[in-house]
C-alpha cells in the first residue's frame, strides 16, 4: 500500500512537471534561415544595400525592364524572325494575333512597378533616416530617383499608362491605385530623372553605378520618344537639349572598333553610358547576374529562339566599306555556321564571316584554332552533283568544294561539300552523310534552310562561347546618343549640318564614307532621316530599341509589310500595338484599373 | 531483467513442450447456430502458452501432455468454452455467440470504443479484404473500401506518392490537398514533405507531401480506424483537420510462438498506350501539310533531316512503337515473416517485411524492408509497459528526368522511324549502341530542335535515387491508480531520413542542349517530431449508468532539417560522391535548412451511456503553436456527439419489428478543429538578399518585403454529422447512412497585391470552404447452401463549395505544366477545380458555314476561318473568341473532381475455397486528355495520333468532321487550342481492383508437413477499368485545386498478376 502511494506521487509529479513546462517561452522560435526586417533600416550600410536590390529588376529576363538585347522588343521588330514555332505564345505575339492574356509582355510591367515600389520603400525610410554621411544620403536620393523615373518612362511609352504610386503600399486598401495618363507618367518620370540629373556624379566610384550622363541620355531618350508617341513635336529641342549636353560635356566618345561594345574585356568603355553589370555565375541564387539566353546559336545553348531575317541580311549588306568590304557591323551582328551560305550568298563572299564548328570550342586566336582544310571536286562526277542535277536540271555547277575543319577544343569535325550553281547560289552536304545540310538555292525566311544566327554578344575571343556569359548588357551608348541626337536636333528644326556631323561619326567609325547616306548620296533634309534610320538597323540589332522606333515614327506596319513580314502586318492594328496590353493579373487584381481600350 | 526472463520462458516452453512425452488430440468447434465449423478459434492448454487455432472448417489438433488438460477455447463475439480432455483423443465443443459481445471493438483517440458507443463519423477499414490487395503502399489498398474516403495516385510509378481526401477539399492551399494525420499506435507519423523531385507530378511545385502511410508493412496491421468528422478526430487537435487515419499494428495473442510466413510473385503489365502513327502514317500525315516534299510553302518549321532522308529512302527506315521501349513488363516480389505468441506476462510480436517491385516504367523500381517489434508486459495487476519500434528503409528509382515534361509525353512523341539505338542506318557510325542522344539527325546543322528528347538515353544519362528510413518508436507506462482509473504516460519519436541522390554523366554528344554534366547533387533530409502524452483516464459502470472520462496533456516538437548540395563538371564518369576530382568551384552549391515548431496541447474527453440506448460524448481540447504570433496563438476546439439505440428500447424489442430491424441508432455530432498551414515560422518579414556587381566585384544587397500580416493564426473547420445505423434480419443486412456537413473557415489564403503596388501576397485569415455529402454503406452476409457471401458497399457523393476565397482564387493561365496547359479553374463560391473551356460546334464545311457563324451584331467571328476549321461559340456574343480566364468565351465545362465515389467488395467462401472481386469507381466528372491534345496538335513534327488521317479536306475527305491539317494553326485558326473542349471527355469509371481466388489446403495435408492453414491464392489487380475515356485510364489528376482531371500523361497503370502462398506455424 506504501508503494503504491509512492508511486501516485511520482506520477503526479511528472504530471505536473510536464504540464507546468506549457510556457509560453517554449513556443517561441526564431526562425534561423533568414534575417527578419525588424532592424533594417538602421544604418548608412542598410541603405546602401537596400538601394543596390534596384539593379537587379531591370536586367535578366525574357521581357526585362531594359532594352536588353533579348527583349519582348526585339522580337517584334523586323531585324528578327522567330526561330521556333513550337513556344504557342510567342508566335501568338510575334504575329500580332496575341490576346491580352498572352503575358509575353507583363514582365517590362512587373519589374518596373518592383523596382518603384522598392524605390517608394526606401525613399519613405529615408524620411525617418539621418545619414551619418550626408552625401551619402544625397548619392543614393538621386540613384533611387533614376530607377524610379526610368521605370515610370517605360511604362509610359510601353503601355501608355499605369498607376503612378509614390508611396509604398502597405495596407489592403493602399492595393488599388487608379491608372493615370502617360503625359503624367511622362511628366513624374521627368521630374524623378530632373532629381538624378542634378545629384548625380559624372563619375561613379563604383562602375555600374548611374551617372549623370545616364540620367541625361534617359530624359532625352524620353523626351523623344514623348514627341513620337504622344505627336508632340515640341519635345523635340527638349530631348536634342539633352543629347547635346552628353556630346559637348559628358565626356564620351565613340570606341574606335565597334566590337568593343559587344566583348565582355571591354566593358564600361568610353562609349558606354549605362551598363547592365553581369558577372560571374555561380550557382542558384549566389549569382550576380548573367546574359539570357534567348538569342542563342544553334549547338551553344538555350532555346532558340530569335534568328535574323532575311531583310537584315540584305540591308546590312547594303553598303561596301572603304576596303570594299562588307560592313564590320554586319559580320559582328550575324553569326554564319560552318562556312555556310547565308540567304543564299555564298559565304566566301562575305569576307570575314565568323566560323564556329558546332561544339562549343570556335576559333581561337590564341593559335589553337580549328585546323581546316579544303578539296575541289569541281567537274569531278559525284553523288553531290547528281543529286543537285535531280534538282535543278536546268542549273549548271560551277564549282563543287569540300571543306573540313577540325575543331580541337570541342573534339569535333565536319566535312561538308558546297556545290555551287551558276545561278549564284549553293547547295551543302553533309559529306558523311550525305544529306543536304543547307540549301542557298531555296533559301528563304519563312523555311528551308539557312545558317545565318545572331551573334551580337558573343565574345570575339569566344566565338562559340555560351550564351550565358558575363559580357554586360549595353543599355544606353554614346552611338545612340549621336544618332538620337541628329533625329532630335533635325526634327526640332535645328541646323542639319550638325545632324549630318554627328551621323558621320558613326559612319566613320565604321569604316564608311562620310556626308553620304548608305547609297551614296550626299546628306541632307531629304535623305537624313533615312540614312538615321539605317545606322541605327546597322549599330542596334537586338538592341531591344528598333520596334519601338518604328512605333515611335508611325511606321510599323509599313516596315513589316516591305521587310518580309505580311502575316505580323496584315494581323497589326497600329491603334491597339501602339501599347502593349495591360497584364491580365493586374486588371483582375487591381480594382481601380482597366484594360487598355483596344485590348 | 524480468522481462527478458519471461521472453526466454516463453521460447523455452516453445522447445520444451516440443521434446516432452505428448500426445495429439483433435477436434471441431461448431456453431450452436446452425452446426458448421467455426474457423479461427483459438484453442489453448489451459495454464499453457500452448494451443492452436481452428482451420477454416473449424476442425483443429493440439499436442497436449499425456495426462490430458483443459482445453479454452475463445472467439470475439463468442461465449468463451472450457473443455477437460480427459483422455479423449477428440474434443469436439459447439460455442454460441455473446450477444453482448457481438460488437466489435472501435479505436479512437487515445483509447477504444465498443462500435455500439461510438457517435461520431469513426469507419473500420476492413482489414482482412484490404491486406488482400498487394500494393507498396498500404493507402492504395484503401482505395473504395471505406466511404468518404478517396484515393488517387498521382502517377503509377512504384513508390509515388497518393493523394488522400476525406470527405473532400477542404484546403485552398493550392495543390498540397488536405491530407489526413496518420497515427500508428499512438505515435503520429509523417512523411518526407520537400524531396524535391522535379520530374514527378507530386505537389505542383515539385515536392511530393506524403503521409508516411507508404513506409509501413500493411501485414503489420491489425486494424485501420478513419476518423472523420470533428467530433471524432478533435482529439488529435490541429493537426486531425483533414480526419485521421489511426492504425493499430498487430501484437502477440496469448499463446504458444506462432510463425507466419506470406509469399507473393508477380508480373505487372502497363496499360495500352495512346495510339501513335507508325512510321508510314506518320509521314503520310507530314505530306498532308507541308506538301509532298515538306517544303510547303507555308512550312514554319525546319523538317528534321531524318524525315526528309526517310522520304529520300523509305526501305531504310524501320518503325518504332516507343511506348513500349519506355514501359513494359515488371517483376515484383513480396515476402513477409512474424513471429508472436504472449502470455499471462504479456505478448509480443516481431515482423520482418520485404517488397520488391520493377516499375514498369524504364528505370524505375521500388525497394521496401520493414521491421518491427511490439511488446506489452504486465509488471503486475497495475502496472503494464508496452514498446513497439518498427524500422523501415525504402528506395524509389524515379522516372528519368525529363525536362519537366512527361516521360510518356517523351516517348509517344518520338518520331516513329528514329531509331533508338544508334544511326539508322549505318550502324557503325554509333558501335557503342548506347541510346541517342537526339531526336533527329544533327546533320541539318540548322536545326537545334531537341525538344523530343530520347528518354532510352536520358535514363541512361541520369541516375536518380530517393531513399527514405524511418524510425517510429513508442514507449508507454501504464498504472492503475485504482480501480478505473489509469494513468498513461507515453513517449513517441518518429523520424524520417530521406537521401536524395541525382547525377549525370558525359553527354554523348557535346553540342547536346542541356549542359549539366558530371553532375551531382545530394540531398539530405531529416525529419523527425516527437510527442509526449500525459493521459488520465477514468473509467467507471454504475448499473446502467457508464461513465468514461480523460484529461492530458500532450506536447509535441517537430523538425525537419536539410542540407543539399551541387557539384558539376567532375573529371570522370566514374566518381559518384562530392570528393571526386575535377569539379568546376563556380558550379558548386551548398543550401541548408532548418524547420522547427512545437505544439502544447491540453486534451479532455467526457463520456456517458446509459442503458446502451442513450450515449453523450464532449471533448474538448486548447492548442498553443509556436507558429503563430503570441497574441493569437492558442486555439480552442470543442465537440460534442450523441446517440440514441432505438432498438434497445423496451418497446422496439417487445414489437415484432425487431425481428426485421434489429438493430436501429440515431447519431449526431458537432465539433471543431483547428488547422495550422502556415510556414513554419511565425510570420516575419525577412529581408531578401539580391547581390549584384558594381565596381568589378560583387555586392550585397538586402530589401524588406512587400507588406505581410504577423497575425495569422488557426483555419477553424466545424463538422455536422448525423448518423443512422440499422440491421435487418439479424444483421444480415447492415447499413449506415451518414450525412455531414464540414465549414472549414478563417482559411489562410492570399490576397494578392496587384503589380503596380509592388506586387506579391498577402495572407489573411479568410475565406471559407463547405464540404457537405452523403456517406452510405451496405453489407449483406448470407449463406447460400454451402457458399458463405459477404457483400459490401459504399458509396459517398460529395459537394465541395469555395463560399468565400479572396476573389483573386483563380487559376487558368499560368505557364503549361507538363505540357498541358492549366484548363481547370477555381473560382469563388463554386467548386475546386473546374474545367472552364470554350465551347466547339463541329467544323465548317464551307465558306457560307463560316459567314454565317455570326454574333448578335453580325460581326462574323471567325473571319479567317477556311473550312475544316473548327466553329467555337461565342458564349460572350462579343464577336470574336477569346480566352480570358473572366469575361472570354471559355465555359463551365465539367467537375475535374468526380462528387460520387463508390466501392463494392465481394467475399465468397465454399469449403476451401474462397473469392475476392473488389471494384471501385467514380462518377460525374471529367477528364481533360492531355496526351490527345498533344497527339492530334497539326503542326511540328512530333508524332501524330493516326487521327489526322481522317481530317478534313476539301479535296479527298470533305465528309470528315475532324478538323482539317493546317500546319499554321497557331497562327488564325487555333484549332488545336488546348482551352477547347476538344479534349475534354467523360471521366466515369469502374476500376477491378481486385479480383482474388484462393484454396486454403486440407487438413490432412498441411498436418503432414507440420503447418496450419496454407493457403495459395492468385490474384489479379487492376484487371480492367470500365470506362468511356480514350486515353490510358481515366483516374488521372491531383484533386487539387488546379490539376483536378487533367491527364498530363502521367507513368500508365499497370495490370498485376499475382501468385501468393501464406502459411502458419
Amino acid at each position: 500500500m506504501k508503494k503504491i502511494k509512492f508511486i501516485r506521487k511520482i506520477i503526479a509529479l511528472l504530471f505536473l512537471f510536464t504540464v507546468s513546462s506549457c510556457s509560453n517561452d517554449w513556443l517561441e522560435i526564431e526562425n534561423p534561415n533568414s534575417i527578419t526586417s525588424g532592424s533594417f533600416f538602421s544604418s548608412d550600410d542598410d541603405f546602401v544595400m537596400a538601394v543596390n536590390t534596384l539593379f537587379g529588376d531591370t536586367e535578366g529576363g525574357f521581357n526585362e525592364l531594359w532594352y536588353g538585347g533579348s527583349g519582348a522588343s526585339n522580337l517584334r521588330s523586323d531585324a528578327i524572325a522567330l526561330a521556333a514555332v513550337d513556344f504557342a505564345q510567342l508566335a501568338q505575339y510575334y504575329n500580332f494575333n496575341n490576346d491580352a492574356s498572352n503575358g509575353i509582355s507583363d514582365g517590362i510591367w512587373t519589374d518596373a512597378y518592383s523596382t518603384i515600389f522598392k524605390a517608394n520603400t526606401i525613399l519613405k525610410q529615408m524620411e525617418n533616416y539621418t545619414f551619418t554621411d550626408s552625401d551619402l544620403s544625397v548619392a543614393l536620393n538621386a540613384q533611387i530617383h533614376f530607377f524610379r523615373g526610368a521605370s515610370f518612362f517605360r511604362i509610359a511609352h510601353a503601355y501608355g499608362t499605369g498607376p503612378i504610386p509614390l508611396d509604398p503600399a502597405e495596407t489592403e486598401d493602399q492595393f488599388n491605385v487608379a491608372a493615370e495618363s502617360a503625359e503624367n507618367l511622362y511628366a513624374q518620370a521627368i521630374q524623378d530623372l530632373t532629381i538624378a540629373k542634378a545629384d548625380l556624379p559624372s563619375e561613379q566610384e563604383e562602375v555600374g553605378r548611374p551617372t549623370k550622363g545616364a540620367a541625361t541620355a534617359f530624359l532625352g531618350k524620353l523626351y523623344l520618344y514623348r514627341a513620337g508617341y504622344l505627336n508632340d513635336d515640341s519635345s523635340y529641342g527638349l530631348a536634342a537639349t539633352e543629347f547635346n549636353e552628353i556630346i559637348t560635356t559628358g565626356g564620351y566618345s565613340l570606341t574606335a572598333k565597334w566590337l568593343d561594345n559587344f566583348v565582355a574585356s571591354t566593358e564600361n568603355n568610353s562609349e558606354s553610358i549605362y551598363e547592365a553589370q553581369y558577372d560571374v555565375y555561380s550557382g542558384s541564387y549566389n549569382a550576380t547576374q548573367q546574359r539570357p539566353g534567348t538569342a542563342s546559336v544553334p549547338g551553344i545553348s538555350g532555346e532558340i529562339v530569335f534568328k535574323p531575317s532575311e531583310w537584315i541580311f540584305e540591308e546590312m549588306s547594303k553598303e561596301r566599306d572603304n576596303d570594299s568590304l562588307l560592313d564590320v557591323r554586319l559580320l559582328r551582328t550575324l553569326y554564319f555556321e560552318g562556312g555556310l551560305p547565308l540567304f543564299g550568298v555564298n559565304f566566301a563572299d562575305l569576307g570575314d564571316g565568323l566560323v564556329c564548328a558546332s561544339g562549343g570550342g570556335g576559333e581561337d586566336d590564341s593559335g589553337g584554332g580549328p585546323d581546316c582544310w579544303e578539296e575541289d571536286f569541281t567537274g569531278e562526277d559525284s553523288y553531290w552533283t547528281s543529286v543537285v542535277s535531280d534538282l535543278y536540271p536546268d542549273a549548271t555547277i560551277t564549282e563543287v568544294m569540300l571543306n573540313g575543319c577540325w575543331d580541337p577544343v570541342a573534339e569535333s569535325e565536319y566535312e561538308n561539300v558546297t556545290v555551287t550553281l551558276d545561278r549564284g547560289c549553293s547547295i551543302v552536304f553533309n559529306h558523311w552523310e550525305e544529306s543536304i545540310i543547307g540549301n542557298g538555292c531555296e533559301a528563304s525566311n519563312d523555311g528551308g534552310s539557312f545558317s545565318g544566327w545572331l551573334r551580337k554578344y558573343l565574345s570575339e575571343d569566344l566565338a562559340c562561347y555560351p550564351v550565358n556569359n558575363v559580357n554586360n548588357e549595353r543599355i544606353i551608348r554614346y552611338a545612340d546618343i549621336l544618332l538620337m541626337y541628329a533625329e532630335a536636333n533635325f526634327m526640332a528644326g535645328g541646323n542639319i549640318t550638325e545632324s549630318v556631323n554627328v551621323v558621320n561619326l558613326v559612319r566613320a567609325r565604321a569604316n564608311l564614307l562620310i556626308n553620304v547616306d548608305a547609297n551614296g548620296n550626299s546628306l541632307d533634309a531629304t535623305n537624313i532621316m533615312d540614312e538615321i534610320e539605317h545606322q541605327r538597323v546597322m549599330e542596334f540589332v537586338m538592341e531591344g530599341t528598333r520596334y519601338y522606333d518604328m512605333i515611335r515614327w508611325g511606321v510599323l506596319k509599313e516596315r513589316l509589310q516591305a521587310h518580309g513580314f505580311p502575316d505580323g502586318a496584315a494581323t497589326l492594328d497600329e491603334e491597339k500595338h501602339k501599347y502593349f496590353p495591360i497584364p491580365v493579373g493586374e486588371v483582375l487584381y487591381n480594382d481601380l484599373i482597366d484594360q487598355n481600350p483596344l485590348w | 531483467m524480468k522481462k527478458k526472463i519471461l521472453l526466454l520462458n516463453a521460447s523455452l516452453l516453445f522447445i520444451l513442450g516440443s521434446v516432452l512425452a505428448q500426445r495429439a488430440v483433435t477436434g471441431q468447434v461448431t456453431s450452436s447456430d446452425d452446426g458448421t465449423g467455426i474457423p479461427g478459434v483459438n484453442v489453448v492448454l489451459k495454464g499453457t502458452s500452448s494451443g492452436t487455432i481452428t482451420d477454416v472448417d473449424g476442425n483443429f489438433r493440439l499436442e497436449v501432455p499425456e495426462a490430458g488438460g483443459t482445453l479454452v477455447y475463445t472467439f470475439i463475439g463468442l461465449n468463451s468454452q472450457e473443455s477437460v480432455i480427459g483422455s479423449r483423443s477428440i474434443v469436439d465443443i459447439s460455442m454460441s455467440a455473446d450477444l453482448a459481445e457481438l460488437e466489435e471493438i472501435v479505436v479512437t483517440g487515445y483509447g477504444v470504443q465498443d462500435r455500439a458507443d461510438v457517435t461520431s463519423a469513426v469507419a473500420s477499414v476492413d482489414i482482412s479484404n484490404m491486406s488482400k490487395r498487394s500494393t507498396a503502399d498500404v493507402t492504395q489498398a484503401l482505395q473504395g473500401t471505406v466511404t468518404g474516403v478517396k484515393i488517387k495516385y498521382t502517377d503509377a510509378n512504384p513508390g509515388s506518392a497518393f493523394n488522400i481526401t476525406i470527405r473532400g477539399v477542404s484546403s485552398p492551399s493550392g495543390t498540397s490537398g488536405s491530407p489526413p494525420l496518420v497515427v500508428v499506435d499512438g505515435v503520429m507519423i509523417s512523411g518526407l514533405q520537400n524531396v524535391s523531385f522535379e520530374n514527378i507530378v507530386g505537389n505542383g511545385d515539385g515536392t511530393r507531401a506524403t503521409t508516411g502511410l507508404e513506409n509501413i508493412n500493411p501485414n503489420d496491421i491489425e486494424s485501420m480506424e478513419i476518423l472523420k468528422d470533428a467530433s471524432a478526430a478533435a482529439i488529435y487537435g490541429s493537426r486531425a483537420a483533414n480526419g485521421v487515419i489511426l492504425i493499430t499494428t498487430k501484437k502477440g495473442k496469448k499463446g504458444a510462438p506462432q510463425v507466419s510466413f506470406n509469399a507473393e510473385l508477380g508480373v505487372q503489365t502497363p496499360y495500352k498506350g495512346p495510339e501513335t502513327a507508325n512510321t508510314a502514317q506518320y509521314m503520310q500525315i507530314l505530306q498532308s501539310m507541308y506538301g509532298q516534299d515538306l517544303g510547303g510553302e507555308a512550312n514554319d518549321f525546319l523538317m528534321p533531316q531524318a524525315a526528309l532522308d526517310y522520304l529520300e529512302n523509305p526501305g531504310q527506315f524501320d518503325s518504332y512503337d516507343w511506348y513500349n521501349l519506355v514501359y513494359s513488363e515488371a517483376f515484383t516480389q513480396t515476402y513477409d515473416v512474424a513471429v508472436s505468441g504472449g502470455g499471462d506476462f504479456g505478448n509480443y510480436r516481431i515482423s520482418a517485411g520485404y517488397k520488391d517491385q520493377d516499375g514498369v516504367a524504364l528505370g524505375t523500381g521500388y525497394e521496401r524492408i520493414n521491421l518491427r517489434a511490439n511488446s506489452n508486459f504486465n509488471v503486475s495487476k497495475k502496472l503494464k509497459f508496452g514498446q513497439s519500434i518498427a524500422i523501415s528503409n525504402s528506395e524509389v528509382l524515379p522516372e528519368p528526368y525529363a525536362f519537366s515534361r512527361s516521360v510518356m509525353f517523351k516517348a509517344i512523341a518520338q518520331v516513329p522511324h528514329f531509331s533508338p539505338y544508334g544511326v539508322n542506318p549505318d550502324p557503325a557510325n554509333d558501335p557503342s549502341a548506347l541510346p541517342r542522344t537526339r531526336s533527329f539527325y544533327w546533320g541539318g546543322g540548322d536545326n537545334p530542335e531537341a525538344l523530343i528528347r530520347n528518354p532510352l538515353d536520358y535514363a541512361n544519362f541520369w541516375s536518380r535515387s530517393d531513399q527514405q528510413s524511418t524510425v517510429t518508436a513508442n514507449l508507454y507506462g501504464e498504472y492503475q491508480i485504482i480501480s478505473g482509473l489509469k494513468f498513461r504516460l507515453s513517449g513517441s519519436y518518429n523520424r524520417t531520413e530521406g537521401f536524395f541522390k541525382e547525377r549525370t554523366r558525359t553527354l554523348s554528344q557535346p553540342e547536346e542542349y542541356f549542359n549539366a554534366e558530371r553532375y551531382l547533387n545530394e540531398t539530405e533530409i531529416e525529419d523527425s517530431n516527437w510527442n509526449i502524452d500525459n493521459i488520465l483516464s477514468y473509467n467507471k459502470a454504475i448499473g446502467k449508468h457508464n461513465f468514461n472520462a480523460l484529461l492530458g496533456y500532450v506536447a509535441q516538437q517537430f523538425t525537419t532539417r536539410s542540407l543539399s548540395g551541387t557539384k558539376e563538371l567532375f573529371l570522370s564518369d566514374i566518381t559518384s560522391t562530392f570528393d571526386g576530382p575535377g569539379a568546376d568551384p563556380t558550379l558548386t552549391e551548398l543550401n541548408g535548412s532548418l524547420e522547427e515548431y512545437r505544439m502544447t496541447s491540453i486534451i479532455s474527453s467526457l463520456f456517458y451511456s446509459f442503458d446502451n440506448k442513450y450515449t453523450i460524448n464532449f471533448t474538448f481540447r486548447r492548442d498553443g503553436s509556436s507558429r503563430f504570433d503570441e497574441s493569437v496563438r492558442y486555439g480552442n476546439f470543442p465537440g460534442i456527439s450523441g446517440g440514441w439505440t432505438l432498438s434497445n428500447e423496451g418497446f422496439w424489442k417487445n414489437s415484432g419489428i425487431s425481428n426485421i430491424v434489429n438493430r436501429l441508432k440515431f447519431r449526431a455530432s458537432y465539433g471543431i478543429l483547428g488547422r495550422q498551414v502556415t510556414s513554419t515560422y511565425r510570420p516575419q518579414a525577412t529581408l531578401s538578399y539580391i547581390p549584384y556587381s558594381l565596381g568589378g566585384g560583387v555586392v550585397n544587397g538586402l530589401m524588406t518585403p512587400g507588406p505581410i500580416n504577423p497575425f495569422i493564426s488557426w483555419e477553424e473547420s466545424k463538422t455536422t454529422n448525423f448518423g443512422v445505423d440499422f440491421g435487418l434480419y439479424q444483421d444480415k443486412l447492415s447499413a449506415s447512412v451518414d450525412v455531414f456537413q464540414r465549414q472549414t473557415a478563417q482559411l489562410i489564403s492570399a490576397i494578392v497585391i496587384p503589380s503596380s503596388a509592388g506586387g506579391g501576397e498577402i495572407q489573411t485569415n479568410d475565406g471559407e470552404i463547405n464540404n457537405s455529402g452523403v456517406e452510405l454503406e451496405f453489407s449483406f452476409n448470407q449463406d447460400i447452401g454451402p457458399v458463405n457471401l459477404n457483400i459490401g458497399l459504399n458509396a459517398t457523393y460529395i459537394w465541395t463549395r469555395l463560399t468565400s476565397i479572396p476573389e483573386d482564387l483563380i487559376y487558368g493561365d499560368g505557364a503549361p505544366e507538363w505540357d498541358v496547359p492549366h484548363v481547370s479553374q477555381t473560382f469563388q463560391g463554386r467548386s475546386p477545380g473546374e474545367f472552364w473551356l470554350i465551347e466547339t460546334d463541329g467544323i465548317f464545311k464551307s465558306q457560307a458555314e463560316i459567314d454565317s457563324h455570326v454574333s448578335s451584331d453580325g460581326t462574323v467571328i471567325q473571319p479567317n476561318a477556311q473550312p475544316g476549321d473548327v466553329r467555337f461559340v461565342d458564349a460572350n456574343d462579343d464577336g470574336q473568341i477569346t480566352s480570358e480566364p473572366v469575361g472570354g468565351d471559355r465555359v463551365f465545362s465539367g467537375l475535374g473532381i468526380a462528387p460520387w465515389n463508390a466501392g463494392l467488395n465481394i467475399n465468397a467462401t465454399y469449403n476451401n475455397f474462397d473469392l475476392t472481386l473488389s471494384f471501385y469507381g467514380n462518377f460525374g466528372s471529367k477528364v481533360y486528355n492531355g496526351p490527345k491534345y498533344l497527339l492530334e496538335q497539326p503542326f511540328g513534327y512530333d508524332n501524330f495520333s493516326p487521327t489526322l488521317l481522317g481530317a478534313y479536306d476539301a479535296a479527298t475527305n470533305p465528309g470528315s468532321n475532324f478538323p482539317r491539317n493546317n500546319p499554321n494553326d497557331l497562327g488564325e485558326n487555333y484549332n488545336s487550342r488546348p482551352d477547347s473542349d476538344r479534349y475534354i471527355e467523360n471521366g466515369n469509371f469502374v476500376k477491378a481492383s481486385l479480383i482474388q481466388f484462393g484454396y486454403r489446403l486440407p487438413m490432412s495435408f498441411s498436418e503432414k508437413l507440420g503447418m496450419s492453414s496454407p493457403r495459395v491464392y492468385v490474384s489479379g489487380q487492376n484487371l480492367f477499368t470500365i470506362s468511356g475515356y480514350e486515353g490510358i485510364d481515366p483516374e488521372q489528376g491531383r484533386d487539387g485545386l488546379i490539376s483536378a482531371g487533367i491527364d498530363r500523361g502521367t507513368a500508365p497503370q499497370f495490370r498485376t498478376i499475382l501468385l501468393g502462398f501464406s502459411v502458419n506455424f
